[in-house]
């Protein structure tokens, strides 16, 4: 028989269990319940308050071990689009028409229509801040046209593209730290009002069926706005005039003679100095290793007198495109090297009562670069095919 | 009206503790009442034996055999043993031998007393006689296997010792086996593991006290420990707790240990044990106190400290950079054993960042297909591993090999095929299981403090999991062994040398403090070799022979 | 008479300070909104500025060893104005677990758990603080020295792995804000982590400290807690550099920057665990303390009874008190400095000018240790000295 405390108790560890066997608590959600979201894209629209926004979610990664069975074709992804005021509107909308939750956690990439960026960001970033499912450390690039188109297309080597461009902007990244915008730096710079925020630019190029996502540069705003931008060659003047830049190559040609020399690491100082005036002056000294990579031409030198002759053109070269980058910022007024940063951190007094003034100021900054490139090795050889034998 | 029913029972049960402390003496007088009430011991054989008899209640297995000694065969006796418990050479050698050639040396017959005196001091060839005048004592004496010599007309009995029973020989312990060490075992004989232990031991410090404890088993219980190095408070206690016991039987350690334990309610035992003799002589000589029971192998010891289910014996004989990596290992797999499947639930359901972004896909894709929430998943898989592990036990050895095969593939493929957990979730709790075995003694409360932390984990994610585990820290850090505190080594800085790694031996100089009194002091400090292989010898030969080779 | 006959040690009481003011870890942001990038700079102030003030508790507690708060000020104010100041002091220590408690909500509520409502979470961790206030302030102390050790490990070890994304010159230009800003940053940072250890004091009587061993024990645990929350926001500053005062949680946001690679990404939940734990303890500690004041308030025996009670209350207290983070946040910068320097500093200030004029304690009164009554000879097992 079962008494009356019996009963009372039995029901009491009832009610304890129901919460974990119905799962009615309030965060929880079972994985398949959502969706893993790999990339966001917004884009104008005609309307100027309206938003478009484009949000790729994914099915599987390919290439796993599942139990054996092979991809029967179908598409991996699923990209989910919408007009609307803001992007939690339609965060909520895609939510709504779903049965499934969106799981911003994992995207790993943020991208924006070139319209967007030429219209101001700044409206479209506060979500991104204030959720708390979204991440400082994703990057965002501008895309070259429609930024959904980045996301509707797929690719060879990784079905998933925006894990893809997330992947080629983390590998960029190891080049210098510059080329890869995440949120936080982006809006570090902004806040500031007179350093001027960059963004990688990426671009959709090919046909239906066999296309490829490139860079093609990096992109210069003032304020929130996308005002000018540098194509490869200037972005590499770029940063190199911000410092620590590993492994990439410098093009020196003299004629018809070329050659590639791989730099492994460059650092540069920089020296800002103001006068009582407000006259700004900016030395840039970049110094680094290098090998010589790949070679032709230069059949007339000996390896003795080549590499001081290749050092000297190097050396040209980087100066020539660092003034370049840096010329057109100054067509564009936009302090990209964040030479105003270093101001305020450095000469605080004089920088007060500059401050103002900056946008007349800055493009009667005075630049000097300064490269030293030391040659450390040549490779597997010494001499090239075509240089004479130094032994004769 | 709900909640009254479990308050009132709350509350009686806090507060018994405190009642039967001062009622614990009523116990001892009902005994001494029984003591005066029973038959008396008379000078008439036949009277005796038929009241040793009734005692005895007239079971078939008791011998009596009457025998009549002395130069003339004036004197009567018999002797009364239990078949089967005796050693049948000491009782024809020892006893009726000597008795039935003795021949008096005076003239004149001794008298009742003395003729037993005679007996016991001059004529039985035993190694342990007692003269005993109670009727109570001589059957006492008789079940446990000692035979008993009844003189007719004598008030009292010789009780000789003639304990012989067939019993296990010395093995290999088979719940703790080494790959290194000594593989003796306790047995079930209560003066063969006395003996195993004293012979760790040889010290005259070593101080054994016996006992008897329950009114139908009459089981022997030993305290060793050593005098001058165990805290006397503790030993104090301990005698005061077993031999105020009141109860019916003791069939195994089990019972002593549920019987004197300080925290009843409480998953982790404060009284540990082993069946290994190295291991209660080194605990012995930390400073505690061994309960060896008859009847059974397993030795207690007490106090217990938490660390203590982390070290195995084989720790002290291997390396101690080994022995510190093995350390930390298990501390990690009771972690394991406990968190895991809180853990796995919490990641799943709630903290899905933490996952990486690949795996996050393939638990996607396992999920698709299992109809049940996470934590129904886990509860299922840790109800089928318990009853594999339980079947594992019992089961009789020659279907075991077939059991096994099934066991695993239905566990393993074919639940998952079928679609009823996940594969992840598989793997999860196989690691659990058997990361549970790392430390034999915490595994019973592993298992049940495992599925305690799931529900806080499937309701609240790594936040209910994390004060789950500050509500296990708080009730180990409230609960004591015989007054020394549960997680000591934790907590006291001098101790850590035995609890996250192994001190090298040659650095453990000094006793753990919270458990001994008396002389902490291990050894003298050093760092191997005493001396250097002295070079210099080396080097004379060397030169002899041409310089080193 | 004392309620609680645990004994602890010096060095325990050490860890204890230390991990209370290591608590604070995670609220740093209305220190970062008043100095913004320079407030590492009130920091080593007000380190220098709360000596004083540690030194005041530290005078109180070898001046009565036996007493706690409450005691001392029925001694020294005499029995009405010191049970004034007494229930007065109990409201101040409830609110302050109340606080806390609630930040501990709230801090879970904004990290992971959006939807759970603010109760369940408190009351989970409410319950585990009761339950160890039950078991004595031995319990609840127990793990101060490892889990001071494990805060160290956990700064160490976020410092490590965010090194690569730190910039020196986040910290420059120094000393550029108005003196104001830095004197009201010091005074926050004294009253507020700082203060609140006149808690502590309520813990007289279960540690027994020789004047030179107290005065050693309360600077060098202050100090400890002090490097601790200056090397979390000199890490906070050197990353976060002109985004600081943005944030709510800055602490929160430098763990959710750790990015090593995929696996070692999104892994600042383990973080925010482990300084959870951290602020279960500071809660225990404050529960006790309202506990032990509640029940010499009251006068009882025991005050095992009172920490359920205290429990509740302290879980109900929490949300009312402001009606939103904004509010709570801009009282914490501008009101709550002074209003608390009415009970860490004036009070105890006054107590001290007070027994010190009146020549207290009386050196007749003075016992080294009161004489307990003899308990049963079966107890005697379980009365040691703890570590």
């Amino acid at each position: 028989m079962i008494t009356k405390g019996k009963r009372i108790v039995a029901l009491l560890l009832i009610f304890m269990m129901l919460p974990g066997l119905l799962s009615g608590c309030w965060d929880s959600r079972e994985i398949d319940k959502l969706f893993i979201v790999t990339g966001i894209a917004i884009d104008a629209t005609d309307d100027p308050d309206q938003v478009d926004v484009t949000m790729q979610i994914g099915k599987e990664r390919k290439g796993e071990a599942g139990l054996g069975e092979a991809q029967t074709g179908g598409s991996s992804t699923i990209v989910l689009n919408t007009v609307n005021d803001t992007i939690m509107g339609a965060i909520r909308e895609f939510n709504r028409n779903s049965n499934r939750k969106l799981l911003l956690q994992h995207n790993p990439i943020r991208l924006f229509g070139i319209e967007v960026a030429e219209h101001g960001v700044k409206k479209h970033i506060d979500l991104f801040l204030r959720d708390q499912q979204a991440r400082l450390e994703v990057p965002v690039a501008i895309v070259e046209g429609r930024a959904a188109d980045v996301l509707t297309g797929t690719l060879d080597q990784d079905p998933l593209s925006g894990m893809f461009v997330a992947g080629l902007l983390e590998d960029l990244s190891k080049v210098s730290v510059e080329l890869q915008v995440r949120m936080l730096d982006f809006v570090s710079r902004l806040l500031q009002e007179t350093v001027a925020p960059m963004m990688p630019i990426i671009a959709v190029v090919g046909e239906e069926d066999k296309k490829e996502i490139k860079t093609v540069g990096m992109g210069i705003f003032k304020g929130d706005k996308l005002v000018g931008r540098l194509d490869n060659d200037q972005s590499l003047g770029y940063i190199w005039a911000m410092g620590d830049v590993s492994q990439f190559n410098v093009k020196v040609q003299e004629g018809i003679d070329k050659a590639i020399l791989h730099v492994s690491k460059l650092k540069t100082k920089r020296e800002v100095t103001i006068s009582d005036d407000g006259v700004v002056k900016v030395k840039l000294s970049m110094e680094g290793g290098a090998s010589i990579a790949e070679m032709e031409g230069f059949g007339n030198m000996t390896p003795q007198n080549l590499i001081p002759h290749l050092k000297d053109l190097a050396q040209e070269e980087m100066k020539q495109t660092v003034t370049e980058a840096f010329q057109i910022s100054q067509g564009l007024n936009a302090d990209m090297l964040a030479i105003s940063a270093t101001l305020e951190q450095r000469h605080p007094k004089k920088w007060e009562k500059i401050k103002d003034r900056w946008d007349e100021i800055y493009p009667t900054i005075e630049l000097t670069v300064d490269a030293n490139l030391k040659i450390l090795g040549t490779g597997q050889i010494i001499q090239s095919l075509e240089m004479e034998e130094a032994m004769k | 009206m709900l909640f009254g029913y479990l308050i009132r029972k709350l509350r009686f049960l806090t507060s018994y503790r405190n009642i039967q402390h001062q009622s614990g003496n009523s116990a001892n007088e009902e005994t001494k009442v029984e003591k005066q009430n029973e038959i008396k011991i008379q000078k008439s054989l036949h009277e005796n034996l038929k009241n040793l008899k009734n005692i005895l209640c007239d079971s078939q297995d008791l011998n009596v055999h009457s025998i009549r000694f002395g130069s003339e065969s004036q004197f009567s006796a018999a002797i009364v043993f239990f078949d089967g418990m005796i050693d049948n050479p000491t009782l024809t050698d020892g006893i009726l031998r000597p008795l039935m050639l003795w021949g008096m040396g005076k003239k004149e017959d001794p008298d009742d007393t003395d003729l037993l005196n005679i007996l016991e001091q001059e004529v039985v060839c035993a190694s342990t006689v007692t003269k005993e005048e109670a009727l109570s004592e001589l059957a006492a004496g008789c079940l446990c296997g000692e035979t008993v010599l009844l003189v007719d007309g004598c008030m009292g009995g010789l009780v000789i010792n003639t304990k012989g029973w067939e019993k296990r020989s010395v093995t290999e312990p088979a719940s703790e086996t080494v790959v290194r060490g000594p593989r003796e075992g306790f047995t079930e004989n209560l003066r063969t593991n006395t003996s195993l232990i004293r012979r760790k031991i040889r010290n005259g410090q070593l101080k054994l006290e016996q006992l008897k404890v329950g009114e139908k088993t009459q089981t022997t219980v030993c305290l060793m420990y050593l005098e001058g190095v165990a805290n006397p408070k503790i030993v104090e206690e301990v005698q005061y707790r077993i031999s105020q016991l009141d109860v019916e039987s003791i069939l195994e350690s089990g019972y002593i240990e549920e019987y004197i334990e300080d925290a009843p309610f409480s998953p982790f035992s404060t009284v540990d044990y082993s069946e290994k003799p190295d291991v209660v002589a080194a605990r012995i000589l930390e400073g505690r106190i061994a309960i060896v029971v008859d009847g059974t192998p397993f030795v207690l010891t007490v106090p217990m400290l938490f660390i203590e289910s982390f070290q195995t014996a084989e720790d002290y004989y291997v390396r101690p950079m080994y022995a510190s990596l093995l350390r930390i290992i298990r501390f990690i797999a009771y972690f394991i054993t406990v968190f895991a499947p809180a853990v796995y639930i919490a990641l799943n359901s709630f903290h899905h960042e933490l996952i990486p972004t690949t795996l996050l896909f393939t638990f996607a894709k396992a999920r698709e297909g299992t109809p049940f929430p996470v934590f129904v998943e886990a509860l299922i898989m840790i109800f089928a591993f318990e009853i594999l592990r339980e079947a594992g036990v019992r089961l009789p050895r020659p279907v075991g090999q077939a059991i096994s095969i099934v066991g695993a593939l239905i566990m393993g493929d074919a639940a998952v095929s079928a679609g009823i957990v996940g594969a992840p979730m598989v793997i999860t709790i196989a690691i659990t299981a058997v990361a549970g075995f790392l430390v034999p003694s915490q595994t019973d409360s592993g298992s049940m403090l495992r599925v305690v932390m799931m529900i806080p984990a499937a309701v609240l994610g790594l936040y209910g999991v994390a004060f789950g585990f500050l509500g296990m820290l708080v009730h180990l850090a409230s609960l004591e062994s015989f007054g020394v505190p549960y997680f000591d080594s934790f907590s006291n800085t001098r101790d850590m040398q035995d609890t996250l790694i192994r001190a090298p031996l040659w650095a453990m100089t000094r006793r753990p403090k919270g458990i001994a009194r008396g002389d902490m002091t291990r050894g003298h400090f050093f760092i191997p070799p005493l001396r250097p292989f002295a070079s210099d010898k080396h080097q004379e030969d060397d030169a002899q022979e041409g310089g080193e080779s | 008479m004392r309620l609680d006959k645990s004994q602890i040690s010096g060095t325990r009481f050490m860890f204890t300070i230390t991990f209370f003011l290591q608590s604070s870890a995670l609220l740093t942001a209305f220190l970062s909104s008043v100095a913004q990038q320079d407030s590492w700079i009130p920091v080593v102030l007000s380190t220098i500025s709360c000596m004083p003030l540690v030194y005041l508790f530290r005078t109180l507690m070898v001046m009565f060893p036996e007493k706690t708060l409450l005691e001392m000020m029925d001694e020294v104010f005499g029995p009405v104005i010191g049970k004034i100041f007494g229930v007065w002091y109990l409201w101040f220590f409830l609110t302050l677990a109340a606080l806390n408690l609630k930040d501990l909500g709230d801090f879970a509520k904004a990290t992971v758990m959006t939807e759970t409502p603010h109760v369940v979470l408190v009351l989970l961790c409410a319950l585990v603080v009761v339950w160890a206030v039950r078991h004595g302030l031995k319990v609840v102390t127990r793990y101060s020295a490892l889990f001071t050790f494990i805060e160290f490990g956990i700064v160490a070890v976020t410092f490590v792995l965010v090194a690569h994304q730190m910039d020196f010159n986040n910290l420059l230009p120094a000393f550029q804000l108005p003196p104001i800003k830095y004197l009201q940053g010091t005074h926050l940072m004294t009253m507020i982590p700082v203060g609140e250890l006149v808690v502590m004091l309520m813990l007289t009587p279960c540690v027994k400290l020789s004047r030179t061993a107290a005065t050693k024990y309360w600077f060098i645990g202050v100090t400890m807690g002090m490097l601790t929350l200056f090397a979390i926001l000199v890490r906070d500053i050197m990353i976060l550099g002109n985004t600081l005062p943005m944030f709510t949680l800055p602490g929160l946001v430098t763990m959710r920057l750790v990015n090593l690679g995929e696996a070692l990404s999104r892994i600042e939940i383990l973080f925010a665990v482990g300084l959870t734990m951290l602020l279960f303890f500071k809660v225990a500690v404050l529960c006790y303390a309202s506990t032990i004041a509640l029940a010499q308030l009251f006068k009882t025996k025991s005050y095992k009874n009172f920490a359920l009670i205290i429990g509740v209350l302290v879980v109900v207290y929490g949300p009312i008190i402001y009606s939103s983070t904004v509010e709570q946040s801009t009282s914490a910068r501008d009101v709550i400095p002074f209003f608390w320097g009415v009970f860490e500093v004036w009070i105890p200030l006054l107590m001290f000018i007070i027994a010190k004029i009146r020549k207290l304690p009386k050196k007749t009164a003075e016992n080294p240790r009161e004489q307990e009554p003899q308990p049963p000879p079966r107890r005697r097992v379980k009365e040691e000295h703890m570590k």
